[in-house]
């Protein structure tokens, strides 16, 4: 599967500024892709695209904070890099808590910006990643029957077969045969990996770092 | 002591009391003066050499009201009798003298009164303007002079007296009533009008003076009469040439005095004069009566109009010099005031000025976030461009036309900063007003510019509704632009507490009927609850902790300097707006 290249977005309403931040990105290797409106932005957005944006929190249609919510409640999440030039600390912790990845004060350091950027593009990749996993695995969840599934919640609680079997009032047979079903079907390989596949669905979150891209 | 007896009798003011006291004092004192005429008098039955006692009648009656007249009348008939009785004449002719005397006193009195149409005796009798001095001379001294001596003359004939001819006694008879006449009544009306205090008032140099003229004089004519009467007894002819030399020596002295001490102590001065003159001539036993009669009279007579004159005109002209004075002081206070005005009035604009900028400072102040952020555009881009440049320049083919082109954009980003700043400069500048020709679009389009920034921060929608035609007005471009900062920000403030949503700001401009510009700022606040609303302009009004309360006094106060008006009013829903109106300026094209 082709990965496409990450895209930079970067939206601010001064001409001067958006140019100057385009070629620094641009000359520092990222592609780019500028607006000077929100709207215009959110027009060109494509969630599927890995990469991040680049905020200036005044902007003349719409604040960068509203511009953060528009995403999420679109569901098209993205590591945002908020700049502003006048910002005080309740914009910042805003923007933080909304999941902002940074929130740099304008005139910033080219470095600290492109440094914001790197880690932006990191993050990003890194939940894309995530997010992918967990899809793919709630994808082979889906996939199991419902025995199969009650089987499994069973294993995953550490029962042994021969509990499980008296429990759902099966033969302990039968039980081998769901959880070797189940087994396969999340392309487990070991008992451990199938806990932890369905631990990391429960609770939304992928455990390990180098599971990260594993995914086909 | 005459007169305070007399004033006393005033002051108590009783029917009773009013008459008596004046009239015992009168009959005493006319009794003196007949006892003291007697004694001058070369002979018991010759007129007396200087008829005191008319005079003194003649003036008790000019200072009291002529109500009292009567009981002066009747005293001095007591005091006639009793002295013509204890000498033992008869009785009709013991009443001539008294007949001749009141008559005469009477005749003047009522005269002089009429002529003077009878003003206060006190008040205005004192015989110190000229006009009382002449009309005085001519009633007194002459008519009645004149009716007294003819009246003797007659009474004489009737009673058939022996002695000289009428035609013979009466120029006697004047000059002994009318010398006593000048020499006595103006002293006694100056007295009575209170004039001794003001001689009491002066510095002992002049005292020392006018003793020193006193002392002169008296030793003077004592002397020439004493010197005189001896001469006379040997030959009579050299006394006229001595009387002119006297006359001669003493004239200046008493012109001095009418010059220096007034009328009434010139009067005072020829009384004394006399008195030397006469006890001179009583020692030196001289029978000059005629001749020292009418040496008095020649001393008294030019002296009294002339001294009166003299004080007349200096009167005036103190009187001319006051006039002066107060014109003068009131001239030199109303140019104070008119100075005084003037230095409140540049106080007051200088106080104006120093507080104008101070509330820009303020406005400016809350604005200070957006200024930082107008000034943090270019630098934020230069900074951007240069670490691109350096990128770029770090790469083994560097693209240069890019290179100069971020350059160029370096520059003029530079350039937008500085921009900045000099707008900035301009706003804090303290400077003078300067009126020139202003779009109000265009300064409406720089206030919101330079607001924007804190009103996005805030959260507030900016409607700005411009005029498609040009808004031409007149006036000082930092003054106008403070108002419309100083609104903008309080309409701002205003709606702090509305949800995000309702915060809306609206600007808008618009001509008016006869070229007038108009620009509305409307905001969805809550209103204004001051009552009546016009407060909110005054000083030290403000709503706000840390306000000054000065931006919207001075905003009218600049608006109404440009000829215009600032109107405040509540919005029929929500909040309220301001009105800034002002006249079309002189380049303004009718649409």
């Amino acid at each position: 599967m082709n990965v496409p290249e990450p895209v930079v977005y970067l939206v601010d309403d001064d001409p001067g500024v958006l140019k100057a931040v385009t070629r620094l990105l641009q000359a520092e290797g990222f592609p780019v892709q500028a607006f000077s409106t929100a709207a215009g932005f959110l027009r060109a957005h494509d969630p599927a695209l890995p990469g991040c944006a680049v905020v200036d929190l005044r902007l003349p249609d719409m604040d960068g904070l509203d511009l953060q919510q528009a995403l999420l409640g679109a569901g098209e999440e993205r590591a945002i890099v908020f700049v502003s030039g006048h910002a005080g600390v309740e914009q910042g912790v805003r923007a933080m808590k909304a999941g902002a990845v940074d929130f740099l004060t304008k005139p910033c350091d080219g470095a600290a910006l492109v440094g914001a950027v790197r880690h932006a593009l990191a993050r990003d990749a890194r939940e894309r990643g995530a997010r992918r996993e967990l899809r793919r695995i709630r994808g082979h969840l889906d996939s199991l029957t419902r025995r199969e599934h009650e089987v499994l919640q069973h294993v995953v609680a550490g029962r042994l077969n021969k509990q499980i079997a008296f429990d759902l009032g099966i033969a302990e047979k039968t039980i081998k045969v769901h959880r070797a079903r189940a087994m396969e079907k999340m392309c487990a390989g070991s008992l451990a990996q199938l806990v932890r596949e369905v631990l990391e669905v429960e609770s939304g979150a992928v455990f390990e770092d180098e599971r990260v891209g594993k995914g086909h | 002591m005459t007169s305070n007896t007399m004033r006393d009798g005033h002051v108590l003011n009783k029917p009773m009391m009013d008459g008596v006291l004046p009239a015992l004092v009168t009959g005493a004192a006319y009794f003196l003066g007949v006892e003291t005429g007697l004694a001058l008098s070369p002979t018991a039955q010759a007129q007396p050499l200087i008829a005191l006692a008319p005079a003194i009648l003649l003036g008790c009656l000019l200072l009291q009201p002529r109500r009292n007249w009567c009981q002066l009348m009747v005293a001095a008939l007591a005091a006639q009798l009793l002295v013509q009785l204890r000498a033992g004449l008869p009785m009709p002719a013991a009443l001539v003298p008294f007949i001749v005397n009141g008559g005469e006193a009477l005749a003047g009195a009522a005269c002089l009164r009429w002529l003077l149409q009878g003003r206060a005796p006190a008040a205005g009798l004192h015989l110190g303007a000229l006009r009382q001095v002449l009309a005085f001379l001519f009633c007194c001294v002459g008519l009645a002079g004149v009716a007294g001596a003819l009246l003797e003359a007659v009474l004489a004939g009737v009673l058939a007296r022996g002695g000289a001819p009428w035609w013979q006694t009466w120029p006697a008879h004047l000059l002994s009533h009318g010398a006593a006449t000048l020499l006595l009544v103006p002293v006694l009306a100056g007295w009575h009008a209170g004039l001794l205090a003001t001689l009491r008032a002066q510095p002992w140099t002049r005292d020392l003076e006018a003793g020193l003229l006193l002392l002169i004089l008296a030793v003077l004519n004592g002397a020439a009469w004493l010197g005189a009467g001896a001469d006379n007894a040997g030959e009579g002819r050299a006394l006229p040439s001595v009387l002119a030399l006297l006359l001669a020596a003493s004239m200046p002295l008493l012109f001095w005095s009418a010059l220096r001490f007034g009328p009434w102590f010139t009067s005072c001065t020829v009384l004394l004069c006399a008195a030397a003159a006469l006890a001179g001539a009583m020692h030196g036993e001289g029978g000059a009566a005629g001749w020292l009669q009418l040496y008095l009279g020649a001393l008294a007579l030019p002296l009294l109009p002339l001294a009166a004159a003299l004080h007349e005109r200096r009167a005036a002209h103190q009187a001319l010099q006051r006039i002066d004075a107060r014109v003068e002081s009131e001239i030199a206070g109303r140019r104070r005031a008119v100075e005084a005005v003037r230095l409140c009035h540049a106080e007051g604009r200088r106080q104006r000025a120093q507080l104008n900028h101070l509330t820009r400072a303020c406005a400016l102040g809350e604005l200070s976030g957006a200024f930082a952020h107008e000034l943090n555009q270019p630098l934020a881009a230069i900074l951007a461009n240069a670490r691109a440049a350096r990128r770029l320049l770090g790469r083994a083919e560097p693209d240069l036309a890019q290179i100069r082109e971020i350059l160029d954009d370096i520059v003029s980003e530079d350039q937008r900063a500085g921009d900045v700043i000099q707008r900035l400069r301009a706003l804090f500048s303290n400077g003078e007003p300067a009126s020139q020709a202003l779009d109000l679009n265009q300064l409406v389009r720089e206030a919101v510019e330079l607001t924007r920034a804190s009103l996005c921060q805030q959260r507030i929608a900016l409607t700005l509704e411009l005029s498609p035609l040009p808004c031409r007005i007149e006036g000082d471009r930092v003054q106008l632009q403070q108002v419309l900062l100083n609104l903008i920000v309080n309409a701002a403030e205003a709606m702090r507490a509305c949800p995000v949503a309702a915060r809306v700001l609206r600007v808008a401009t618009g001509g008016l009927e006869g070229g007038a510009a108009v620009v509305t700022i409307s905001d969805n606040g809550s209103g204004i609850a001051t009552r009546p609303i016009a407060r909110i302009f005054e000083p030290f009004f403000t709503t706000k902790a840390h306000g000054l309360g000065f931006g919207l006094s001075i905003s009218r106060a600049i608006v109404t300097q440009h000829g215009g008006r600032l109107e405040a009013e509540n919005n029929p829903e929500r909040g309220s707006s301001f009105r800034i109106i002002l006249p079309p300026g002189a380049a303004h094209e009718r649409p």
